[in-house]
């Protein structure tokens, strides 16, 4: 450990300091544990939704609980888990594969986490208080609006939405400037790790995709709050508008969290097949050209609304044309790993469950895109089949994998490997016998978001051993969930490069100290731990009493100038409970928001104005006379 | 430790201690969190402006309604302040990239008065409009993107205003300066947005039959 | 026995077996690709080889499996834009049956219109159609957003608000076939269920005939029926449900004129058999909790004078 750097870069200790925290390792570790909680109530829903349909006629969960359970469910998979445990792995692991000590704007990723936890805690208290939303995640007006969900069920939806866009949009900006001006010296965007390109291409596509969800989710709320008419077709609104407003969001949303996953197995196939990915170039094409077209399928979501056919053969097209560049990521992987001296420890186990898992979703998913077939099955369980198998498969499993590739890093310890081989089975087989009956439910009519089924539908037997195999798949998933409790204390101590990986992160000490590398590196290949040691440089000449670190060029990452990165502050929880009593008075009186304004400024002005050992002082100051 | 003959295996040294400590533009990282900001609600704007497109295809519950004397008015002369801060703006960069601090913060000062000034004549406007948000669609429509804007300004202002007080009490740092431009991007966008959505809403209506 | 689901890939119309074939030559290539793939990744995942690898040979492996992806996909394009667009051959067809359609929570109005207004027929959950006709389908929503959706005659059509729209269907065998709403609609979604009961031309015009019919006159109801009849016409009942040819003209629920000639009760989701009927009248929320029908507290006695009476209404 640097003294000196560590005495510039530590957080302190106790409360406060643990509240003021800015540490991208932190951070990122609370976002990603907090989305697993998150992932365990959403699962805890779930198996009550199959508990429920286990039977015909079940009287065990009524309609209005299981349908406050599947829009719990979709809502908490959605927003609170699958995109801010991706988050949460950007937040933790760009910085360190970049090279940099922290994420270029340390406080607003503290507000981040603290924005997403007002808007989760909202979403589950209001559903202890049966104040939660019962309209589906994509709350479809009318349904969702006043008229038809009266009391403020659907508002705790709408506001909860704001908080989780609010988060993922401030980690996005923060990414990309990360990525853009914080790369090591030598580190060109061609050198660039595969996950790092990911994480890249989801920012952009947050922060040009969110925005649809936020704008309708407030239109949403205003016409439930104040009466405009947004999607009242009675004084001129409209409903497909909605439906196109959210899908234009949710359809990029469903890539923002699958392209992470392709990330991390980018990342991870290198130490197991001791080779660099093959087809780095068509990786990042394929990646930047999802990122793009993912933004021209929406309406597939809307075949069976009646739109003009000309524009659904449009959507067909694009929906299909989606697959090429997610096929050549695949290919190009194949190609990494055919016949290569592949190590089968847990990490690569997932990204092996992956390719059997994920397949199955993108090959329905190339039917879902026929207008003709989709029309028989959509909304059916034949869509709830897809959705989980490229959600689980190509998202949770890479995700898994990266829990086992990375928790070493994160904590020092390394996961049992045993307990991880067990529980990829499980899951893996779990999970496929769960969802695989689906296909055939929808194709024998059994629609979504039914809370019971008539006794002569045929719909038992399938249903019930759906409702079986989920139990193994929790069990699979549990195993990981004790594997890492009991590991994080005992686990088998790992050094800094216990998988002998290529990327910069495997440079520092598992667990990173808190200022991540004594030395900024110097990179001169993609895979910078894998050269030669007389290739390797390092930087000098920064501060160390000083949270001082060097800015880089856009593409080259040539050294540019130097920069001071903020420290803790108080002001992130600040401006995350400013939001959060704003939006959530909102809910109940438009003077939220103007209150919240009220009390913004003076947090905006704690936040920004200049305080501690300033940075050079310009020559000439206010009084003085020019020099 | 850098390399030498007698210790190749030693890592290769880049001293940066000569670089300077501040960036102007799409060099320093607080410009491009500022474009990106800019880029979030900008993709907000466009939005609104594109449901107010879809629903006026709706032709048979449009209601447009043209807007006279004295609103268009004084939603023009609203626009002529925006258009005319932009000039000062580009001054007040133009000087902090010299690290003139006086020119700079005159001419800022009188980016944020025209605009303050907008905001002003924008509270009457308020009270001039025949119809509220709950009117009907179109109303709905036209009040949201015409909050919208008004939040951008008025953040604009108040960031100008924070930023006047430290270039007029002190202590100034050289990182300031690069600061003015990236705060300039609000700025421009805040005028430039508003082109497109005062033809939609204040113009358009003008080319429906009444 | 009622069919209580549709199987998509038992056809019982044109569309439907168009549907289903487009589904079948997909599945056939995707199972094909789906199993290629499994292979390649077996067989390159299992068997460690040479260390050495030649990167542009597998560069160009990479590239023709892009070639190939985009071709198959050109094809299943191809196949998926042919099917969409044979999907309506009956349009303009000189003999089609129009129907409306109107979606509820949580329950379907049908309407035949007749020469005449008074020769509307009002039913509700039980649409039939004759054998070998297309039919028209007009699909309004008088609230929320609904979906029609018979799996063994065509792919959905949602009912939008403010949004009219109009699907055809033909049933080219008799049969009966079970109908769902595939639209989440609100708390009883999943028991909005309906028939589409298809026979031949002589038998559904006999149908719509008698459905033309008012109810029964007093003079032809059994005494127990017209006890029922007057805790119907002075009870809550009326408040909701309408009877032709009596003073009950409510439309809030289902028209009841011919309740005792339907197949099913509440949307599909009970038998219309006597037991069901009287707990549907007695207490509908243990049935449908959640629906918009209330229970009506009664008497024993009372209850089986009004189910008499709804069982005359044929």
């Amino acid at each position: 450990m640097n003294d000196a750097l560590a005495a510039t870069w530590s957080p302190g200790r106790g409360l406060s300091a643990w509240l003021r925290e800015v540490r991208h390792t932190e951070i990122g570790k609370r976002f990603v544990v907090t989305a697993f909680l998150f992932f365990a109530a959403g699962g805890i829903e779930a198996a009550l939704m199959r508990l429920q349909l286990s039977r015909p006629a079940n009287a065990m969960v009524g309609p209005d609980l299981y349908n406050r359970l599947f829009t719990t469910h979709g809502s908490t998979m959605m927003f609170l888990f699958a995109v801010p445990v991706m988050q949460g792995v950007g937040t933790f692991i760009v910085p360190l594969m970049i090279g940099a000590r922290n994420l270029a704007f340390p406080r607003l990723s503290a507000y981040s986490y603290y924005v997403y936890l007002v808007g989760g805690l909202l979403l589950y208290v209001g559903f202890s208080f049966r104040a939660g939303p019962d309209a589906g995640w994509f709350a479809y007006t009318p349904l969702s609006g006043p008229a038809f969900s009266p009391g403020k069920r659907m508002d705790v939806w709408a506001q909860m939405i704001t908080f989780t866009e609010l988060s993922a949009l401030a980690t996005a900006v923060n990414l990309v400037v990360t990525i853009f001006k914080l790369r090591a010296p030598g580190m060109s965007i061609t050198r660039m790790p595969l996950l790092v390109w990911a994480f890249l291409v989801v920012a952009f596509m947050i922060i040009f995709a969110m925005p649809a969800v936020v704008v309708a989710s407030s239109c949403l709320a205003l016409d439930r709050l104040v009466g405009t008419h947004f999607f009242n077709h009675a004084e001129g609104g409209d409903h497909l508008l909605w439906q196109h407003m959210f899908w234009f969001f949710a359809h990029p949303e469903v890539y923002i969290i699958f392209l992470p996953g392709l990330g991390m197995i980018s990342a991870i196939l290198p130490a197991f097949t001791r080779r660099r990915v093959l087809g780095y170039d068509v990786v990042v094409l394929a990646t930047v050209t999802t990122g793009f077209v993912a933004f021209g399928v929406w309406v597939h979501h809307m075949f069976a609304a009646g739109l003009p056919q000309l524009g659904d053969s449009y959507f067909t097209a694009s929906s299909l044309i989606i697959t090429i560049p997610t096929g050549l990521q695949l290919f190009c992987w194949l190609a990494t790993l055919w016949r290569a001296p592949l190590r089968f420890a847990t990490p690569l186990l997932f990204v092996l469950g992956f390719f059997v898992t994920f397949v199955v979703g993108g090959l329905t998913g190339v039917m879902l895109a026929a207008v003709p077939i989709d029309l028989q099955v959509h909304d059916t369980m034949f869509v709830v089949a897809h959705l989980h198998y490229v959600l689980i498969g190509g998202a949770v499993f890479p995700l898994l994998g990266g829990v086992y590739y990375w928790f070493p890093k994160a904590t020092g310890r390394l996961l049992n490997e045993r307990a991880g081989k067990l529980s990829f089975w499980l899951t893996l087989l779990g999970f496929n016998a769960t969802f695989f009956p689906l296909h055939m439910l929808g194709l024998h009519g059994m629609p979504r978001r039914v809370y019971t089924y008539l006794p002569g539908s045929g719909w038992h037997h399938l249903n019930l051993f759906a409702t079986v195999a989920s139990g193994v798949l929790a069990l699979g998933v549990l195993i990981t969930f004790l594997n890492v409790i009991v590991s994080h204390r005992r686990g088998q101590r790992a050094e800094a490069n216990p998988w002998q990986a290529d990327s910069l992160e495997w440079a520092v000490p598992s667990p990173p100290p808190p200022y991540n590398f004594a030395d900024i590196p110097t990179v001169s290949s993609r895979a910078p731990l894998w050269e030669e040691p007389s290739a390797r440089g390092v930087v000098t000449g920064l501060a160390t009493d000083q949270r001082e670190v060097v800015v880089t060029t856009l593409l080259d990452a040539a050294p540019d100038h130097r920069t001071i990165l903020a420290g803790p502050s108080i002001w992130p929880l600040a401006a995350a409970a400013v939001t959060g009593v704003g939006f959530i008075v909102s809910m109940f009186t438009p003077w939220g928001l103007p209150v919240a304004v009220a009390l913004g400024v003076p947090v905006m002005v704690g936040w920004f104005w200049p305080k501690g050992r300033p940075t050079p002082l310009h020559a000439e100051q206010p009084g003085t006379k020019a020099a | 430790m850098s390399a030498t003959a007698n210790n190749p295996a030693a890592p290769r040294s880049l001293d940066v201690s000569g670089l300077p400590s501040h960036a102007f533009g799409h060099r320093a990282p607080l410009w491009w969190g500022v474009l990106l900001m800019v880029a979030i609600e900008a993709t907000t704007m466009a939005l609104l402006l594109v449901s107010y497109l879809y629903l006026r295809g709706n032709e048979d519950a449009w209601r447009p309604v043209r807007l006279g004397w004295p609103t268009l008015e004084v939603a023009i002369v609203q626009m002529a302040l925006l258009l005319a801060s932009v000039l000062p703006t580009m001054g007040a960069v133009r000087a902090a990239r010299d690290g003139r601090l006086k020119a700079t913060r005159a001419r800022l000062l009188l980016a944020t008065a025209l605009g303050a000034a907008m905001l002003v004549l924008r509270c009457f406007e308020i009270r001039l409009l025949p119809f509220r948000w709950d009117t009907d669609a179109r109303g709905s429509v036209f009040w949201m993107t015409f909050g919208l804007h008004t939040a951008h300004v008025l953040t604009g202002v108040l960031e100008n205003a924070m930023m006047l007080v430290l270039l007029y009490r002190g202590r100034v740092e050289e990182k300031h300066f690069g600061d003015v431009e990236a705060g300039a991007l609000l700025w421009y966008f805040s005028v430039v947005e508003w082109l497109p959505a005062m033809a939609l809403l204040y113009f358009d209506p003008l080319l429906w039959p009444t | 026995m009622m069919p209580a689901s549709g199987y998509a890939l038992a056809p019982a119309g044109p569309q439907a077996a168009r549907l289903a074939q487009v589904f079948w030559a997909f599945f056939a290539v995707c199972a094909v690709v789906y199993v290629v793939v499994v292979a390649l990744l077996l067989l390159g995942a299992l068997r460690p080889g040479a260390a050495a690898v030649d990167e542009p040979a597998r560069l160009r492996l990479v590239a023709a499996g892009g070639v190939l992806t985009a071709l198959t996909l050109v094809g299943l394009l191809v196949v998926s834009i042919h099917g969409g667009h044979q999907l309506n051959p009956m349009r303009g067809a000189k003999d089609v049956l129009t129907v409306q359609v109107i979606g509820r929570q949580w329950w379907w109005e049908l309407r035949y219109p007749g020469t005449a207004p008074d020769q509307e027929v009002v039913t509700a959950n039980e649409l039939h159609v004759p054998v070998g006709r297309p039919v028209l389908l007009r699909l309004v929503s008088r609230d929320v957003i609904h979906s029609f959706w018979v799996p063994e005659l065509h792919g959905k059509r949602d009912l939008i608000p403010g949004h009219d729209s109009t699907t055809y269907i033909q049933a080219d065998r008799a049969g009966v076939f079970r109908g769902q709403c595939a639209e989440f609609c609100g708390t009883q979604h999943a028991q909005m269920g309906f028939l589409v009961i298809a026979e031949p031309e002589e038998k559904f015009q006999a149908w719509l005939s008698a459905q033309r019919t008012p109810a029964p006159p007093q003079e032809a109801l059994s005494a127990e029926a017209r006890r029922g009849q007057d805790l119907f016409l002075h009870g809550t009942c009326v408040m909701c449900h309408r009877v032709a040819g009596t003073s009950a003209g409510a439309t809030m629920g289902p028209d009841l004129t011919h309740v005792g000639s339907r197949a099913t009760l509440a949307a599909g989701s009970l038998p219309n058999v006597h037991d069901h009927l009287r707990r549907w009248v007695a207490d509908a929320q243990s049935v449908k909790p959640g629906s918009h029908m209330p229970p009506t507290p009664l008497s024993a006695a009372d209850q089986d004078s009004l189910v008499t009476y709804l069982e005359a209404l044929r």
